[in-house]
């Protein structure tokens, strides 16, 4: 069975091109466009691994990753942001990896393989 | 002659008086007589600690023959007011203009020698008796001396618990725990405190006011700079998710020339607005995350000409770096962004048939690590110079004129400096970035 990744971004095309891209590699892939919607997704559907936007309206991917990491420690978290600065903030040490987002998804997808290994 | 109760009494209440005072001149002029008259003093030399220079200066040196005026005007026994009222208005030049107050005002001593050699009046802040000729130094038992202190008083002057100077008195045997004069002495301290602050105040507002164009410039400029850095993300972050799919959508449309041009364009227009907006992200990222190391200066401009290298296949590169030049101590992520911004700005002027080189030298220089960039493509007009690191200046019709308004930033950030000047053929660069100084003195 594939393995599934949760994609949370408020961006549709960066869902779009995620899911894409994600489901050529093989993975099963999960939209949330909030993180309210992103943990109820994750507690129904147990992915295996979840890519994090941070900048959200609502609930902050920072929190959103607290929460995940709270009910399942051992589910990789990559977040995925334009800011490379929220690298010093130390709530995103929890996440398994820190990706700054670009149009090129060689690096996130190099990432998700390790992770998933 | 009124007794001596009553004096004291007209001496504290004057001392309340001085609050009022504007200049500090006049405060120690029109009060210190008076102290001199009340308590039979005959020397009084007080300094006043500078903030700026950090130590005690020698201000006030006033002597018994110049305050008989007081005696006078207390023979005819005015009351507090009309006392008040004259010594609040007299003018001081006579009491100013004196040959002790000169020698007191021109005693040439170092900051350090006053503190060490007489107390430390950060330290001592109680009335203490001293014997000159039990101090360290000697210059300062001289110096004492010959302004005729033998034996003398060190009354301490600290208001708001902080020390704002403190006064010599002689002769030594009075008794100046004397509640009235204990009183008299924090009072005159706070007055000179207060007009202390009150001149740092007006001097702040007066700065202010001078550069309130400049500062109101910065302002607009800081908020400029910040709007722009969060459209600049927008757009950065909108693109990312356009530019993958139209990627994907190109792949699909027809063979035809018209449609691959078209996505050609929309392709590198997606590409140059992308980039644009890293730029200014770059342009606007805080110091704050500055992340400095050791580096290894040849190992870092190799691996940039080999980012670089792309771009024009055909430029040379010769490095010659100093031993003592080679580790730097810089956020290695930012210090790699100003040589590939450098290179490729060389490598984008660079017009012309010959072959294109770049030259990297690196010296030590005193306590600098100074770095030259060297091209032969063509420089820039004189009047052009002073404008390249400015933001959004640029004379390639593709750049975003942010290359080297980062590169500028970048530097400032690590304390260093950048520069540059035309040479024949080409335009050199200088940056000198500073050597860390380590703990014990030496340097990496």
């Amino acid at each position: 069975m594939s393995k599934k990744i949760m994609v949370v971004d408020d961006e549709e095309a960066i869902r779009l091109l995620y899911k894409e891209e994600f489901e050529d590699e093989g993975y099963t892939v999960i939209e949330c466009e909030n993180g309210e919607e992103a943990l109820e997704k994750f507690q129904k559907e147990k992915p295996d691994l979840v890519v994090l936007d941070i900048a959200m309206p609502g609930m902050s991917g920072l929190d959103v990753l607290g929460k995940i990491k709270e009910i399942s420690p051992n589910t990789p978290v990559i977040m995925s942001t334009a800011y490379s600065h929220y690298k010093q903030d130390f709530y995103t040490w929890v996440a398994d990896a820190y990706i700054v987002k670009s149009p090129d998804l060689t690096q996130l997808k190099e990432k998700i393989e390790e992770l998933l290994k | 002659m009124k007794n001596r109760s009553d004096v004291e009494k007209l001496l504290y209440e004057f001392a309340l008086l001085l609050q009022q005072e504007t200049d500090l001149r006049h405060l120690y002029f029109s009060s210190l007589p008076l102290l001199m008259y009340v308590f039979d003093l005959e020397k009084i030399v007080l300094f006043k600690y500078s903030k700026r220079k950090q130590c005690f200066d020698p201000k006030i040196g006033l002597i018994k023959e110049k305050t008989d005026f007081i005696e006078k005007i207390w023979k005819n026994n005015p009351s507090l007011g009309e006392l008040s009222q004259y010594l609040l208005n007299m003018s001081i030049d006579s009491l100013y203009e004196t040959e002790f107050n000169r020698t007191i005002r021109e005693m040439n001593l170092p900051c350090n020698d006053i503190s060490r050699s007489i107390i430390n009046p950060f330290i001592e802040k109680k009335i203490k008796n001293i014997n000159i000729n039990d101090l360290k130094n000697r210059h300062v038992i001289n110096i004492l001396k010959n302004i005729g202190i033998t034996e003398t008083t060190y009354i301490p002057l600290t208001a708001r618990n902080s020390t704002v100077g403190f006064m010599l008195l002689s002769p030594s045997d009075k008794n100046f725990n004397n509640p009235i004069f204990v009183s008299f002495i924090s009072l005159l301290s706070l007055a000179i405190d207060n007009l202390i602050n009150s001149k740092e105040v007006s001097r702040l507002e007066e700065f202010i006011e001078i550069n309130k164009e400049d500062i109101m410039q910065k302002q607009r400029l800081y908020e400029i700079g910040k709007t722009a850095s969060t459209i600049a993300h927008e757009i950065k972050n909108t693109l990312v998710g356009t530019i993958g799919l139209f990627d994907k959508l190109s792949k699909h449309i027809d063979n035809s020339d018209k449609s691959k041009k078209y996505a050609d364009i929309i392709d590198t227009e997606l590409n140059k607005l992308y980039r644009f907006a890293l730029d200014i992200n770059k342009y606007s990222k805080s110091s704050s995350f500055t992340k400095k190391e050791l580096l290894d200066l040849p190992e870092l401009i190799d691996k940039v000409i080999e980012m670089t290298a792309t771009i024009n296949p055909k430029f040379v590169f010769s490095v010659c770096i100093d031993k003592n030049a080679s580790k730097i101590y810089a956020d290695k992520e930012q210090i790699e962004q100003v040589f590939v911004n450098l290179f490729k700005n060389s490598m984008e002027a660079f017009k012309g048939d010959k072959e294109g080189t770049i030259r990297v030298i690196a010296k030590k220089e005193d306590d600098y690590i100074v770095i030259k960039i060297r091209d032969n493509s063509g420089g820039v007009s004189e009047s052009k110079l002073s404008e390249i690191t400015k933001p959004f200046f640029t004379t390639k019709s593709y750049g975003t004129g942010l290359g080297l308004s980062i590169v500028s930033q970048i530097i400032k950030e690590h304390n260093g400096t950048i520069d540059f000047k035309n040479i024949p053929n080409g335009l050199e660069c200088t940056i000198k970035l500073p050597i860390p100084k380590i703990n014990n003195g030496g340097s990496i």
